[in-house]
């Protein structure tokens, strides 16, 4: 009996929506604005250090520059998984949390050689913290806390052609999603009633963004860039009584924007089995007022990576152990927020990862580790932070006829 | 399709790994974050800003479950009872020589410093309705001559409830009973009261659940034996004066003089988004004039839903009673004698005046049973003691900007 072509898909499906139950993270940067901006460019990237404007290899989607699409020659099947760490300091005070979560999925189809499309979803943010200070002095002790939640999504619709040396690609995207904070006050005495107010903002916009690139012998280079995007938002209030029915308020309408951003990139292909990338992506956040980015004042975010990939083999005789590829890089980055006392946040990451092919190299697994530190002693917060980020990409041939009976 | 299994392994460790681990919240004292995380936590102190004690009103104490009669904290009292004619024209038929005629009263409690408390009995020489009778409508139609003697009866003899503290029997003159039961369209009842200072005397009225005061008629019959006769009360009430003058600076709650108190604040200081977490209104209470029984003061606190102003303010309130709705009370409780502050909370009601503002017209306070006792409660408004002066005590939180 043969065996199905699609058998691997179910697996992938079920495996992410399992993962999709455990979203839960913290960051004391998380509530800032859009919260934490996650990495776009799926797993193989982020083990080299973020790069991902210049390179392709007819197996990963990248998603920030749509270029890339042009060189796929069959189905391809991207789902990313994603396990954060951090280990925080604030003050006097040390606190660990995690996150486990899937960080997208997406689905390209060839149209025919030299052209794909693509679509997918995936997390463009991420809010999620919970603080607390208890007050045991005075004559009404109280214990307040601080939840947040929620963050920005991003589905995507994307084409990549091939225009002579030149491969573009263009994107529409659509942001959605919900920014939730709940103040709470729970107070000893047992005659004041407690507080819980909640607010919660709602998003949604359409923005576009698109790339270019091109190899020149060894060279492969890359140029995307990203238009602002208006989001309607929609904040509405409601305030939990405990002595009487809550009421929320009339929701409050207004603009909120994510703003232009560009980014640049150039690989070496040192024969072939070292790659060699750096990449330096930056976005205008600057541009934002506070009510455009919920309060927080943005500053112009940038991202430097630079990575590397070493393949011993290309060799199918090898085997699949002995087609791993082997990654490594860095990055440096700035949060697009200042703290309350004005200061920027920095962060920067050691990274590595490898990728294991299977079914004939078009499908692949790749992982990622990433360890570095976010904020610093100048900072209100210093967080050490550890991810591992996995991605299953499975290549299928649907839509397309065989060519033997 | 082995090695893809063996390869999704490390997976899944991750994924149950982390599934198994709890976040706990960041300790995070408010100086740490900025000033637009945290909400506040405020309170605050308001005085009225418009106030009104409506003069006390005397009120009918017909359904009163005691008579009082006496002269107490500036109110001198004394009481009504007429006895049922329909028994007493019964007694027509019974033959015999009137041996003995007594009234019996049954008392609850006896209040004050002073040392006496003989009561008197008189006969009343006017028709009055129990549920109309009031000191301004009896026109004093009692002669003012006692008709009998009062005398204490052993406590154990007649008690039948232990709520009975004692009981006056008062010998009258056989002449007034034989005129009654001869022709009972004459006969008005009795009166009670006491001159002596310093002392209320509580008796049991026809309502009382523990004891009733009745008539009692002893018969020498021709055989030599005794009849006994009994009548009950038809209708009893007690009627009040007050002998001393209320300064108009302070705030008053009462009963049997019905006053009631309005009093009104401002909440514009506290944000509209604003959570309360406990609004208690304080009152400082002026012993001097105030006059409350063991049994305390049960007051109500009325949300006003309008102010009508003609001669005199008009507060509208949704009658409970008849609406079923008991959405316009703000609070209920007891004031005991032994209370120095009137605590009242409100936080439910200035909530929803926070959340409505032009639902805020203010509460009117007022006794739960108006003609049922005689109790009338002072306190210091802002005219008379600043210090003391009713406030309004507020613990509210801000959300986060």
């Amino acid at each position: 009996m043969p065996t199905p072509k699609h058998k691997y898909v179910p697996h992938f499906l079920l495996f992410f929506v399992l993962c999709a139950s455990l979203a839960r993270a913290g960051s004391f940067y998380s509530r800032y604005g859009y919260g934490l901006l996650r990495s776009h460019d799926g797993v193989k990237a982020t083990a080299m250090g973020g790069v991902g404007i210049a390179i392709t290899d007819s197996v990963s989607i990248f998603y920030l520059n749509p270029a890339s699409l042009a060189t796929f020659n069959t189905t391809h099947i991207q789902g990313e998984f994603l396990y954060d760490r951090a280990n925080l300091t604030l003050g006097d005070t040390r606190a660990k949390f995690h996150d486990s979560n899937v960080n997208g999925l997406g689905i390209l189809l060839p149209v025919k050689r030299g052209y794909s499309v693509a679509f997918g979803i995936q997390p463009y943010s991420q809010v999620d913290y919970e603080f607390s200070d208890k007050v045991e002095s005075g004559d009404k002790p109280y214990t307040q806390s601080l939840l947040g939640s929620g963050g920005l999504d991003n589905f995507y619709f994307a084409f990549g052609g091939t225009a002579g040396p030149l491969r573009l690609g263009v994107a529409s995207d659509f942001y959605f999603g919900l920014v939730r904070r709940t103040w709470r006050v729970n107070f000893v005495p047992a005659n004041l009633v407690d507080t819980e107010d909640q607010t919660s903002t709602h998003f949604k916009g359409i923005g576009f963004h698109g790339g270019l690139q091109t190899t020149i012998k060894r060279w492969q280079l890359g140029v995307a860039l990203g238009a602002p995007v208006t989001l309607n938002a929609e904040t509405q209030q409601e305030f939990v009584f405990s002595s009487i029915d809550s009421t929320p308020l009339p929701p409050m309408q207004f603009d909120a924007r994510l703003p232009f951003w560009y980014g640049l990139s150039a690989a070496y292909q040192a024969g072939p089995k070292w790659l060699f990338a750096a990449q330096y992506r930056m976005q205008q956040w600057s541009d934002l007022n506070t009510t455009e980015l919920l309060g927080a004042n943005g500053v112009d975010s940038y991202n430097f990576g630079f990575g590397l990939q070493f393949t011993p083999s290309f060799d199918r005789l090898q085997g699949n152990i002995g087609r791993i590829h082997y990654r490594a890089g860095a990055t440096l980055s700035r949060l697009p927020y200042a703290e309350t006392n004005g200061k920027t946040v920095s962060e920067w990451t050691a990274t590595a990862g490898f990728g294991l092919p299977f079914n004939r190299g078009d499908s692949r697994l790749d992982f990622a580790f990433e360890f570095g530190k976010r904020g610093s002693a100048d900072n209100l917060s210093e967080e050490k932070i550890f991810r591992f980020s996995a991605s299953v990409i499975g290549s299928e041939r649907w839509f397309q006829r065989s060519g033997k009976r | 399709m082995m090695k893809f299994k063996f390869a999704l392994s490390p997976l899944l460790a991750v994924f149950w790994f982390s599934a198994c681990t709890n976040n706990d919240p960041i300790q995070a004292r408010k100086d740490l974050l900025g000033p637009g995380d945290y909400g506040q936590i405020l309170a605050t102190t308001l005085t009225p800003l418009g106030s009104d004690t409506s003069l006390g009103k005397v009120v009918n104490t017909g359904l009163s479950f005691y008579l009082l009669a006496g002269d107490l904290d500036g109110t001198r009292s004394q009481f009504l009872m007429r006895f049922d004619k329909k028994a007493l024209a019964g007694f027509q038929a019974v033959s015999g020589a009137f041996k003995r005629t007594q009234v019996i009263l049954p008392i609850h409690l006896v209040v004050g410093e002073g040392q006496d408390y003989t009561p008197t009995i008189h006969r009343v020489t006017g028709a009055w309705e129990e549920q109309v009778v009031t000191t301004e409508n009896f026109n004093d139609q009692i002669d003012g001559q006692t008709i009998g003697a009062p005398s204490f009866v052993s406590l154990d003899s007649l008690r039948k409830s232990d709520s009975v503290i004692d009981t006056v029997l008062f010998n009258i003159d056989s002449t007034y009973a034989k005129a009654w039961i001869a022709d009972t369209s004459q006969h008005f009842g009795v009166a009670v009261r006491s001159e002596s200072p310093d002392v209320l005397m509580e008796f049991f009225s026809r309502h009382g659940l523990s004891s009733v005061p009745r008539l009692k008629i002893v018969l020498a019959r021709s055989t030599g034996k005794d009849t006994t006769l009994y009548a009950n009360v038809a209708a009893d009430a007690f009627i009040f004066s007050r002998t001393v003058t209320l300064p108009p600076e302070r705030f008053y709650l009462g009963n049997g003089e019905s006053f009631q108190t309005y009093l009104a604040f401002s909440l514009d200081s506290i944000p509209e988004e604003s959570t309360i977490n406990h609004a208690e209104l304080q009152l400082t209470i002026d012993s001097t004039y105030t006059s409350n029984n063991s049994d305390g003061f049960a007051y109500v606190a009325y949300q006003v839903k309008a102010i009508e102003n003609t001669d005199s303010l008009k507060f509208i309130i949704d009658d409970p009673n008849i609406t079923g709705d008991d959405s316009q009370i703000a609070a209920l409780g007891l004031i005991s004698a032994s209370d120095e502050t009137f605590k009242v909370n409100l936080t439910a009601i200035v909530q929803r005046w926070r959340i409505a503002p032009e639902s805020n017209r203010g509460i009117l306070l007022q006794s739960t049973g108006p003609s049922r006792d005689l109790n009338r409660i002072a306190f210091f408004s802002q005219h008379s003691n600043t210090a003391q002066a009713p406030r309004l005590l507020i613990d509210y939180t801000v959300p986060p900007q």
